[in-house]
């Protein structure tokens, strides 16, 4: 369930919404590289982001697996219908070995 | 966490066996290293190189073929289809391209040392066939991925000079032994030209729209700005070839002033994703792609004065050297500084297995010191051609040698981190 309330939009115009918590955007459809990767390094960046940032993509963002490992974040994939991904991203707790800075 | 579905199936098929791409890196890394030695070894010969097989030919297809072409196959083999999200056709075939490609180089290099006419034929027959494969697979990957349009109409334009390049090449090997060319010094010189920019130069340019935005972060180039850097692109490398041929001098001269448009439009484009992406340091690597940016607009200015008749008897040399060994050599030593460790970490994190930071892979310490060394090298190896002489040459080949099996300990103890020690399991993808 994905309530509507609107954040400032990441990678230029990818909106942002408050799912249960948590903020959440739909990469589908978006497949010029690196805007997909972009949208979310920014989105974990922000000072207002929580602990988890919830992603719908239509393809496996293998770039970006090293780019959280850089700053710090886990990841749980999870497939929903035929052919679209929803990555659940989680901030590691400080201390946590191969966390970022 | 479910595992099926075409998602998954797709991911494996786009993020290869790491054996494939570390076979083209491990070779290019080992080519590295013959390279310079052979410049430290056969100063004399490098010094007034003209042409001709020998030591100094074999010295420099061990850059073009050993390291430019080995790692361009590496990186666009594995990173094509992670980017596009198109899977090569046959990861088999991939496999096949090495078994062909870096034993035909092997052979062909020890040919031209040796002035070898059997070896350099039949290694230009195993580099052939590794090159047709390598060809349809990645000519296949960019049609498809047309929709990206600065990435496939540079990387294309690559596919086709390539085809001109290892056709010349191959004339040039049978003309040798038969000398049935008029002007062997103008099919030379036409085959630099596509090998060095229409191949690798395309190459170049059109896989930075990819990986500098990834690199920095950052929104890539406009397709209308990329569109004009390819139209002077074209515009160059058409009229430096025609003028070449027909011993034009103010088309050979047009050609290198619209490559110098292209480049300063290229770099301008890159210098700005730098500028405004999220990572604003690229460190080492960055340093190495903008040093690699500027000897690209210093050899075409040196096209240029050649061109004019101001470049003097070493403009020709001093010209491709500045391209093939300042401009592609240090710009893609930049780019696997950051490939290496990334790829590392992606295919341990792909496996769920303790995986390394790619900050961890790779030790500011030991990249200063091969960057260092690298720029040493180009400054003495470019003096020593300016003067002719054979002692900086020699220096600049010591220096290029250590700094050669410096990063091939950098790129070994990223593979040993990843793969080789034993580790404590620290699973970043959660179950």
């Amino acid at each position: 369930m994905i309530e509507s309330e609107p954040r400032a939009p990441v990678a230029g115009d990818i909106p942002v919404l408050w799912q249960n918590g948590a903020p959440c955007i739909d990469l589908r459809g978006i497949d010029e590289p690196p805007r997909p990767l972009i949208a979310i390094i920014e989105l974990i960046e922000r000072p207002d982001t929580g602990d988890e940032v919830r992603v719908i993509m239509d393809r496996d963002p293998i770039h970006l697996y090293p780019e959280l490992m850089e700053r710090g974040w886990s990841w749980h994939k999870e497939f929903i219908g035929s052919r679209d991904l929803r990555l659940t991203l989680t901030r590691d707790p400080p201390g946590t070995p191969g966390s970022g800075p | 966490m479910t595992f099926s579905g075409t998602i998954l199936m797709g991911a494996q098929a786009r993020l290869l066996d790491p054996t494939i791409p570390y076979r083209y890196f491990a070779a290019a890394l080992g080519f590295h290293v013959l390279l310079w030695g052979l410049i430290a070894i056969f100063p004399g010969d490098v010094a007034v190189f003209a042409g001709g097989p020998g030591p100094a030919l074999a010295a420099l297809h061990s850059l073009t073929l050993g390291v430019l072409t080995m790692t361009a196959m590496g990186a666009s083999l594995q990173m094509l289809p992670v980017a596009t999200g198109i899977p090569l056709r046959s990861t088999r075939s991939a496999r096949v391209v090495s078994w062909f490609f870096i034993p035909g180089t092997v052979i062909l290099i020890w040919g031209m040392a040796e002035s070898e006419h059997i070896a350099m034929a039949l290694g230009g027959f195993g580099v052939t066939i590794g090159l047709v494969v390598f060809l349809v697979l990645i000519t296949e990957v960019l049609w498809r991925a047309r929709a990206f349009k600065p990435l496939a109409r540079f990387g294309l334009t690559a596919m086709s000079a390539l085809v001109l390049a290892l056709a010349l090449g191959l004339v040039l090997i049978m003309d040798n032994d038969h000398g049935f060319l008029d002007d062997r010094i103008a099919v030379i010189s036409i085959h630099v030209i596509f090998a060095g920019f229409g191949f690798m130069g395309m190459l170049a340019l059109g896989f930075s729209h990819l990986l500098i935005p990834l690199f920095a972060l950052s929104e890539g180039v406009p397709t209308g700005e990329s569109g004009a850097a390819f139209a002077f692109s074209m515009l160059g490398l058409a009229a430096g070839i025609v003028g070449i041929y027909y011993g034009l001098p103010v088309l050979a001269a047009a050609g290198a002033l619209a490559g110098l448009f292209a480049a300063a439009l290229h770099v301008r484009a890159m210098r700005r994703c730098l500028a405004n992406g999220m990572r604003k340091n690229l460190g080492v690597a960055g340093k190495l792609m903008r040093v690699g940016w500027g000897f690209l607009i210093l050899g075409l200015i040196t096209a240029l004065l050649t061109a004019t008749g101001f470049g003097g008897t070493h403009g020709p040399r001093l010209f491709v050297f500045f391209a093939l060994f300042g401009w592609l050599l240090t710009f893609l030593l930049g780019v696997l500084q950051r490939i290496i460790p990334f790829l590392g970490s992606m295919n341990a994190a792909r496996a769920g297995a303790s995986a390394p930071r790619p900050s961890e892979l790779a030790p500011d310490n030991l990249l200063n010191a091969q960057a260092l060394l690298h720029a040493l090298a180009l400054i003495l190896t470019g003096a020593g051609i300016a003067m002719e002489a054979a002692l900086p040459v020699r220096a600049g080949g010591i220096v290029g040698l250590l700094g050669a099996m410096i990063y091939a300990v950098f790129a070994f103890r990223v593979w040993w981190m990843i793969h080789g020690r034993p580790r404590a399991t620290i699973k970043k993808e959660r179950p």
